[in-house]
Formats: C-alpha cells, sequence, structure tokens
C-alpha cells in the first residue's frame, strides 16, 4: 500500500513541463481574445515559455 | 523571467524564437494591461485554475520545434546552444495532467461563455468523492471568486473562495500559487510584497503613449496594493464613534446589502487578518446612492483585547447625482494572545441612500456583526497558518525586473 500511496504521491508532485519531454497539449483561451490555444501549437518554432503572473 | 523579454527582442522580431506565456492569475485582464504597458505583443495562455498544475512562478523553459521541453530556467549559454541545435523527434510522453482537465466545467475559463455555477456544483461533487483533493479545493475557490465578480454573486461566495484556497493550502503547503491567491486578499504581516501596486504606474505610461489603457472588470481592491508589514500597527486615532448612541435609524429593509469577508477564514490567537466589507445596493429595491450629500462613514470598534489598524474609514462618492457602484471597506484586526471560540467585532457604517431613482433619500445606519473564528479545538493539526515567511525560499521573485 506504501509503494502505491508514493507512486500516488509523485504523479501528482510530477512537473507540468519536465525536460526531454513534450510540453502537455492542454487548451486554454489566449489572453488577447479567449481563443483556444495549446503550448503545442507552436510546433516548428523555437519556443521560450514562460509561466508567470502581473503580481 | 527577469530580462527575457527585453532581452530576446532581437531574436523575437527575427523570427528565430517564440515567447509563450502562460499565467494563473484570478483576474487575467490585469496581466492584459501590464502586457500592454510593457509591449509583449508574444501570445498568452489563461490558466486561471491551474490546469496545469504549476507550483511556483516565474519558471522559464525552452521548447525545441518538435513541442520537446529542452531546457528548465536556461542561462545566456544555453539559450545560444538550443538556437544553434536542430533537434531531433524522439519518443517521448508528454506528463499525464489531471484526467478532469479538459472536461466542460472548465469552460468557465473562457471569459463569457463559462457557466460558473454549473462548474462550481461539478468541483463541489468532486471534493465530496476526494475531500483531499487541494488542487480540486483550489478551483472551487477560484470559481467561487469567479462568480463573487460577476452578476451571478451569491452571498457568501467570496468567504466560500477563501475558505477553499486556505483548505488547498493546508493539503498542499508549498503550493505558492494557492498561497498567492490567499495573500492577494489577506493580511499584510502575512504580504510577500504588493500585488497590484503597478496598476496607476501601467495606466498612466499607457495614455502617455496617447493609448487607451485595457480597462479591468474588477479594479483590485486595498489588500490588492497594500504594502506588507513586519509588525501591526494599532491604530493611534483620537477620534470618536460618529454615531456612539446608535441614535441614526437603521437600514431595516435593507437597501444596501452590506457582505464582510474574513481573510483568512480562521484566526490564529495572536494572530491578524485582513475583514472585507462590501457594500451594494439592493438593485431589486432599485436602490441608489445619494451623492448629493456626504460620503459612506464606517466605523470600527473591536472589543477588549483586539486590535484594530484603522477605527474610522470614508468611502468618497462618485460625481454622478445618484449611482449603485459597490463601496468597500477594508481593515485589519489582530486577536488576543487567548483567543478562542468565536468573537463578534462590531461595527456600523452611515450612508446615504434613495429607495429609487426620483423615491425618497435616507441618511442611514446599518450594522456590520464580523463574526471572527479561531481554530476549531477538535483538530489536533495547526489550521492554517498562512504564511512561515522564513519557508518562503522558493525562487519566487516579484517582477520588478520585467
Amino acid at each position: 500500500m506504501w509503494i502505491s500511496y508514493l507512486a500516488l504521491l509523485l504523479a501528482v508532485q510530477s512537473a507540468p513541463f519536465e525536460v526531454g519531454r513534450p510540453v502537455p497539449a492542454l487548451t486554454l483561451p489566449s489572453i488577447e481574445d479567449g481563443t483556444p490555444l495549446s503550448v503545442a501549437d507552436f510546433r516548428g518554432q523555437k519556443v521560450m515559455l514562460h509561466v508567470w503572473a502581473s503580481w | 523571467m527577469p530580462g527575457w523579454h527585453e532581452k530576446t527582442k532581437a531574436l523575437q522580431d527575427a523570427g528565430k524564437l517564440q515567447l509563450v506565456g502562460i499565467i494563473q492569475e484570478q483576474h487575467p485582464d490585469r496581466t492584459r494591461l501590464f502586457m500592454q504597458w510593457k509591449e509583449m505583443g508574444w501570445p498568452l495562455l489563461i490558466d486561471s485554475l491551474n490546469l496545469l498544475d504549476v507550483s511556483a512562478v516565474p519558471l522559464t523553459y525552452l521548447v525545441d520545434e518538435e513541442g520537446v521541453v529542452r531546457y528548465e530556467r536556461p542561462s545566456d549559454e544555453d539559450l545560444e546552444t538550443f538556437l544553434a541545435t536542430d533537434y531531433a523527434n524522439e519518443d517521448a510522453a508528454a506528463p499525464s495532467l489531471d484526467p478532469e482537465v479538459g472536461s466542460p466545467e472548465y469552460a468557465l475559463l473562457w471569459e463569457d461563455d463559462g457557466d460558473v455555477s454549473d462548474a462550481i456544483t461539478k468541483l463541489g461533487g468532486r471534493i465530496a468523492e476526494a475531500p483531499e483533493d487541494s488542487r480540486a479545493h483550489f478551483r472551487l475557490g477560484v470559481a467561487y471568486r469567479k462568480r463573487y465578480d460577476s452578476g451571478e454573486r451569491r452571498a457568501g461566495d467570496f468567504q466560500k473562495a477563501v475558505e477553499h484556497w486556505v483548505r488547498a493550502l493546508e493539503l498542499d503547503p508549498n503550493q505558492y500559487i494557492f498561497r498567492r491567491r490567499i495573500q492577494q486578499y489577506g493580511p499584510r504581516l502575512d504580504k510577500p510584497y504588493p500585488f497590484y501596486d503597478w496598476v496607476p504606474e501601467a495606466r498612466a505610461a499607457v495614455e502617455a503613449r496617447d493609448e487607451t489603457p485595457v480597462t479591468l472588470r474588477v479594479e483590485p481592491g486595498g489588500a490588492e496594493f497594500a504594502a506588507p508589514l513586519k509588525s501591526f500597527a494599532a491604530s493611534a486615532e483620537t477620534g470618536t464613534s460618529p454615531d456612539p448612541d446608535g441614535r441614526i435609524f437603521r437600514d431595516e429593509k435593507p437597501l444596501i446589502v452590506a457582505e464582510t469577508v474574513v481573510v483568512p477564514t480562521v484566526v490564529e490567537p495572536g494572530e491578524s487578518a485582513r475583514i472585507h466589507v462590501a457594500f451594494r445596493p439592493d438593485l431589486s429595491l432599485k436602490a441608489h446612492w445619494n451623492n448629493e450629500v456626504d460620503d459612506l462613514v464606517f466605523w470600527v470598534d473591536p472589543p477588549a483585547g483586539w486590535s484594530v489598524d484603522r477605527h474610522h474609514h470614508t468611502v468618497a462618492i462618485p460625481r454622478e447625482l445618484v449611482s449603485q457602484e459597490l463601496r468597500q471597506v477594508e481593515f485589519e484586526i489582530v486577536s488576543p494572545e487567548d483567543f478562542e471560540g468565536t468573537e463578534t467585532i462590531p461595527a456600523y457604517a452611515l450612508y446615504y441612500v434613495c429607495e429609487d431613482v426620483d423615491g425618497t433619500c435616507l441618511f442611514r445606519r446599518q450594522d456590520v456583526h464580523v463574526e471572527v473564528s479561531a481554530p476549531s479545538l477538535e483538530i489536533s493539526a495547526p489550521a492554517a497558518k498562512i504564511v512561515p515567511k522564513e519557508l518562503e525560499a522558493h525562487g519566487d521573485v516579484r517582477i520588478d525586473n520585467y
């Protein structure tokens, strides 16, 4: 049981972006006009991705 | 992302690097104003519910042409290498996301189309099944606060938002997105920095360029501008209660609906809390503020053993003769060292209100009873201690160095 609990913890704590792995293809609204957009939509380009806040 | 926007401008203009942003803000239009101010023209994704499960900001990654993450927190040299390298396609699976993500309740992310009440019901159902799901608690808090800011608002929405954010942080104390959301509305002793003090400067700079600043749906309130404090400054006012004997007639209907919110939800003995009091004319009664006379006056006189940062508050009246806007007062209290159970902080407002446009105008008093609770003795674990500042060793910096 402890092993599965630990596995669950690790799964929960895994970062959404990991070096060597593709970005998750989650579609979110764009700030410009709300149109759906995903980080995965930028294939073919070199991307600098910032996760930030205006506070 | 200190400096990256400026530093990579030439690369962006040359089409060699595409910047993409993600934010978890409760009010994304504030980020839109920030980007307008700093002239950041690149795409940005809104993740108010933190569906991506990010636990701290800022984070910077370099993502190759195939959509694979190559660097985290890159150095200048990393960026050079990244730009000079042709990355081959490799087979690796993307990190898995919460399977609930992508289901219809998250439609509320889309600013106008989402059914927030439906999202609240579904997230509440999720918590009923998994009461310790910190992410569901955080998202439910976001949804409640979103409804509070909308015309669909129901009594208690903001307080419920705070309750769920506090619960989320109790369950996952290393989650800085959760922590910041509480601090945004919480007391100054717990603040890492003022959150939105840049807004007036941004507007002035945008106007100086002859542009119209992005309109904010919800103006930042007092807590969102307030600077941090190292020690509580109790009021040194010598004024007296404007209606000590309670002789002014009460607003019995009431024409003005008052709502109080305590942040954090539970106040530890000897600790501070920020109280938000909102006054709104009851639109179903066609009530209006009467602006021909004087400001709204608010007075708080805490019980013995309690401190308050300010007793006397005023809310200035707008230029129009009548109006129906939200009027807000915020103040902070410190509970006694032996605080237990619950305590009521007595306060009241005096205001000028009309029963309808062209209706009878009245000067009225409304008593506001702020209920504050100490941690329940039944809970053995310490209740939400919002900010052990000494633990803030995370790379969490504010945006000054953009």
